[in-house]
């Protein structure tokens, strides 16, 4: 059991990201973690000491200048099950605005051909939902809602590349999507259903290439990733997210928990 | 805080002295609403303890003190994200303390202070060496007194991976035991420790 090493931090911090995983599906583990890091805390305040004096001054100063995090509100799920039926049963969906929709989806759907064609849908479906989230958080906040909106500006410019090729891969309970465009080289990435870290830990996404790992960003630390949108590198083959300290690395620190090979 | 500055000498005459004094969890709602004031008094409470167990850790004053202020700043950055059903404010601003020191300590940049430090044995001398005139003397002489019943196994291997900052593979390195009895040795130790100790602070 390495509850007692990880409550006093004495893992590797490969070792940490790996247990801190298992912790994810372990209750009980968790709650011993728990107890551990209470213990821990009791031998850490035997020792206090007095800070100097100088110490109250900065601290307080630097927080007054310190923007605090926004709290994190309950997760606003959106329907998977509703959208990814709604092309092939569409002229059975009420149509609440009055349009005839069930036309224009045939028409499209036979349009285009065969693989294209699913992965279109796929796509479309997976900005389809995440464009309900993105119109839920222009609801919310005039600030988040113009950042959202030019993420999705910018993942669908890349999308709306004639030579847009999408590929995914399956990573425990979720999946990871990656959709390339040569000629705007642009890569979007985004993944759903990741299990949440912890708060000190953060996913973190590479485009990994012959030359090594190059950083495209800290995502955060929640189920759903991104989207996100990066240059192309020359030669990238893969993309890869792995589990990071909060604020990144500028190197990987762990194994990659998804990998995706980009299409050429 | 600046407007907290003028009432303080008449608040402190006023009968809501005998008030009892707002618990950190109640001061950590006060302070994820950005109250500075109520940040002041959670770093009253907390930068004794912070300050001193990194200091135990890293041991360079100067460095101390900067991580100290990181984590410090940390808990009111993060104020809006504690969650009271996950641990008590004291666990989680010593559990952040801890690892940052800790982290600190694994930093390439500290590696060669590092090498010294294996050889400084502080295994002899785990807590006598306190500061005396710290408040949460009651909690240090209870810790003090918890640790003497564990086996010396337990204690060398608790000491070196928490004080120490050591990893579990550093201290089976240091005591010349199987990577496994360490492990063990944490374990058994930490919960012989919360036993000892009890729920109550």
């Amino acid at each position: 059991m390495l509850t007692g090493a990880y409550a006093m931090d004495a893992l590797s911090d490969t070792e940490r990201a790996m247990f801190e995983q298992h912790l994810a599906d372990c209750d009980s583990c968790t709650a011993e973690v728990g107890e551990l890091q209470d213990t821990a805390g009791r031998l850490g305040a035997a020792a206090a000491m007095p800070p100097p004096a100088s110490l109250k001054r900065r601290v307080l100063a630097t927080a007054s200048q310190t923007r605090q995090l926004p709290p994190t509100v309950a997760p606003t799920t959106a329907p998977t099950t509703a959208p990814t039926t709604a092309p092939t049963t569409a002229p059975a969906v009420p149509s609440s605005a009055g349009r005839v929709r069930a036309p224009r989806w045939q028409l499209w759907a036979t349009g285009l051909a065969g693989v294209a064609a699913a992965a279109c849908l796929v796509a479309a479906v997976i900005l389809g939902v995440r464009l309900g989230s993105v119109q839920r958080q222009l609801d919310e906040s005039g600030a988040r809602a113009a950042q959202a909106q030019q993420q999705l500006d910018s993942v669908l410019a890349v999308l709306a590349a004639a030579d847009a090729k999408i590929t995914t891969a399956a990573v425990d309970g979720g999946t990871g999507t990656a959709i390339v465009s040569q000629s705007r080289g642009k890569v979007a990435f985004l993944a759903r259903g990741m299990q949440p870290l912890p708060s000190d830990r953060a996913y973190q996404l590479w485009s990994i290439g012959p030359a090594g790992a190059r950083s495209m960003g800290v995502l955060s630390a929640g189920a759903d990733l991104g989207p996100v949108v990066g240059d192309l590198p020359a030669e990238p083959t893969r993309l890869g997210v792995t589990v990071e300290p909060r604020g990144g690395s500028p190197q990987p620190t762990t194994n990659p928990v998804l990998v995706l090979d980009l299409p050429v | 805080m600046h407007d907290r500055a003028r009432g303080d000498r008449n608040r402190d005459a006023a009968p809501r002295a005998a008030a009892p004094p707002p618990s950190l969890e109640d001061l950590m709602v006060l302070v994820a609403r950005g109250d500075e004031a109520a940040f002041e008094r959670l770093y009253d409470q907390l930068a004794g303890p912070i300050f001193g167990l990194v200091q135990r850790v890293l041991r360079d004053p100067a460095q101390s003190e900067e991580v100290a202020q990181e984590v410090l700043v940390e808990l009111w950055r993060t104020a809006t994200r504690y969650q009271p059903d996950r641990g008590s404010v004291r666990t989680w601003a010593l559990t952040l303390a801890h690892r940052r020191a800790v982290d600190r300590v694994r930093s390439a940049q500290a590696a060669v202070q590092r090498e010294d430090r294996v050889a400084e044995a502080e295994v002899g001398r785990p807590f006598d060496e306190v500061a005396e005139e710290v408040t949460g003397r009651l909690e240090r002489d209870q810790v003090r007194r918890c640790m003497g019943t564990l086996t010396d196994l337990q204690r060398e291997s608790v000491v070196l991976a928490y004080y120490g900052g050591y990893t579990y593979r550093e201290v089976a390195q240091l005591l010349d035991v199987p990577l496994g009895t360490v492990k063990t040795r944490l374990r058994d130790g930490l919960i012989r420790l919360r036993d000892c100790l009890g729920v109550a602070g």
